[in-house]
């Protein structure tokens, strides 16, 4: 699964990056950067099975703690 | 800048207000008093729609995130692109999440959920990339086409609703119905606040109020009668279902020849589901260029929307989760991001417009006193 994941971001990094490079965009090149190296992270973690913390339980926990629930 | 219609933008916001919310039902905790809830959140929500038409008409032709630039300062503006960078982002994750589990439990049950998630996020991402224009003349193809479906499957079930399932009135108490009435407020109708994004593309300045009261009525409409239908249809069992509507239009039956037409009502989930998962991208991927600065929101719609997907991947463990989510954390967790915030933006555009014009207003009558 993580190969697919690997071979996928290299032809999206190609897709994406050249244009932007040739162009000399430095601030779209390195905000997309970024972006892709969030982006590849979660990917591949997900494509090793590892469990990632819900963002959704944070808001839960604020929320019920706020509410007094 | 890329403009739309007052048609189009109506269109948008009748499909974006239905996505999500014809999926998973509104007020249905309620049971066969859903559809006062439904009325209650539509009439709750018409001072807001106003007050967000005002903000866009004071700044016509700017979008939200040039709005905040204009009223606050540099800190405090972009801490309130990023909120609602964000909170289009999580929109988007969770309206991408509703489709890809409904999907994944009524069709596509041996694919897994990645997968289907990926594969639909692909045309959101094109949609997205190629702007609102395209979206808008998507929209003015589909709603009629929408609308069609839900009508026809509506007459269709007609032999299997049963009209006392609507008696007794009130049952569930004021109280209950008034929390039901806030979250058919907040999911879907307050959701339109993303729409400030957007609307600078509208071509007049009053346009923003003709677009969100009749987008308004129309989807309320839409969402009122399929709350009807699925109370006639399914009682009160009504809540026990996590996709009432496909439910409901499942019990089909028209002798041997019409059966089992609940396939047809996937293509309004899907399409409705599509346009608000794409402008959800569109103003995240708006709000990201905005914070950095950025010539083109095009360059980061790919990246945006791929952690969208896994956003939307890994935010519910399971069915459950993301119904509770809906019903209970929900409501709460966007009042700051659909009352607090453009309640306080538009008092201080309120203020800042009054000013100036005063001011303009000094200045024109100077030379006249100096004669």
């Amino acid at each position: 699964m993580f190969v697919i994941v690997f071979v996928g971001y290299a032809l999206l990094g190609i897709y994406e990056f050249v244009p932007l490079y040739k162009e000399k965009m430095w601030k779209e090149f390195y905000v997309n950067l970024g972006l892709t190296l969030i982006s590849f992270t979660v990917a591949f973690l997900i494509s090793i099975n590892v469990k990632i913390q819900s963002p959704a339980r944070l808001f839960e926990a604020i929320i019920y703690t706020l509410s007094g629930k | 800048m890329v403009r739309i219609t007052d048609k189009e933008a109506i269109c948008i916001v009748v499909l974006f207000l239905l996505g999500g919310s014809i999926v998973i039902g509104t007020g249905i905790e309620v049971t066969n008093d859903a559809w006062i809830a439904g009325i209650l959140g539509l009439v709750l929500f018409i001072p807001f729609a106003l007050m967000y038409a005002r903000i866009q008409a004071i700044y016509q032709g700017r979008d939200l995130f040039q709005i905040a630039r204009l009223l606050f300062g540099k800190v405090a503006s972009t801490v309130i692109i990023a909120v609602y960078t964000w909170y289009s982002f999580h929109l988007g994750a969770l309206v991408l999440r509703n489709f890809g589990e409904f999907a994944n439990i009524t069709t596509l049950n041996d694919t897994p959920l990645i997968v289907i998630l990926l594969s639909f996020s692909i045309i959101t991402i094109a949609a997205a990339r190629s702007g609102i224009e395209v979206i808008g003349r998507i929209s003015t193809y589909a709603l009629p086409l929408v609308i069609f479906v839900l009508v026809f499957m509506e007459v269709l079930s007609l032999k299997q609703m049963k009209f006392n399932y609507i008696k007794p009135f009130f049952i569930n108490g004021f109280q209950r119905i008034a929390e039901a009435g806030f979250t058919v407020f907040s999911f879907p109708f307050a959701e339109s606040v993303v729409f400030l994004g957007i609307f600078c593309s509208l071509k007049k300045r009053d346009s923003a109020y003709k677009v969100y009261l009749t987008g308004m009525f129309i989807s309320g409409i839409i969402l009122i009668t399929l709350t009807f239908v699925n109370t006639f249809i399914l009682g009160p069992a009504v809540q026990d279902f996590y996709f009432p509507s496909y439910s409901s239009f499942g019990r089909i039956r028209l002798g041997n020849f019409l059966q089992r037409m609940e396939g047809t009502i996937s293509v309004s989930f899907a399409v409705t589901c599509f346009i608000k998962s794409s402008v959800c991208l569109f103003v995240a991927c708006k709000g990201i260029s905005s914070i950095f600065n950025l010539s083109d929101y095009r360059v980061i719609t790919i990246q945006a929307g791929l952690i969208m997907t896994y956003l939307a991947f890994i935010i519910y463990d399971n069915t459950v989760e993301m119904s509770d989510w809906a019903l209970n954390i929900y409501p709460y967790y966007a009042i700051p991001f659909q009352i607090i915030i453009p309640l306080f933006i538009w008092i201080w555009a309120e203020i800042k417009n009054r000013r100036k014009n005063s001011k303009e207003s000094e200045d024109r009558s100077e030379p006249r006193e100096e004669e």
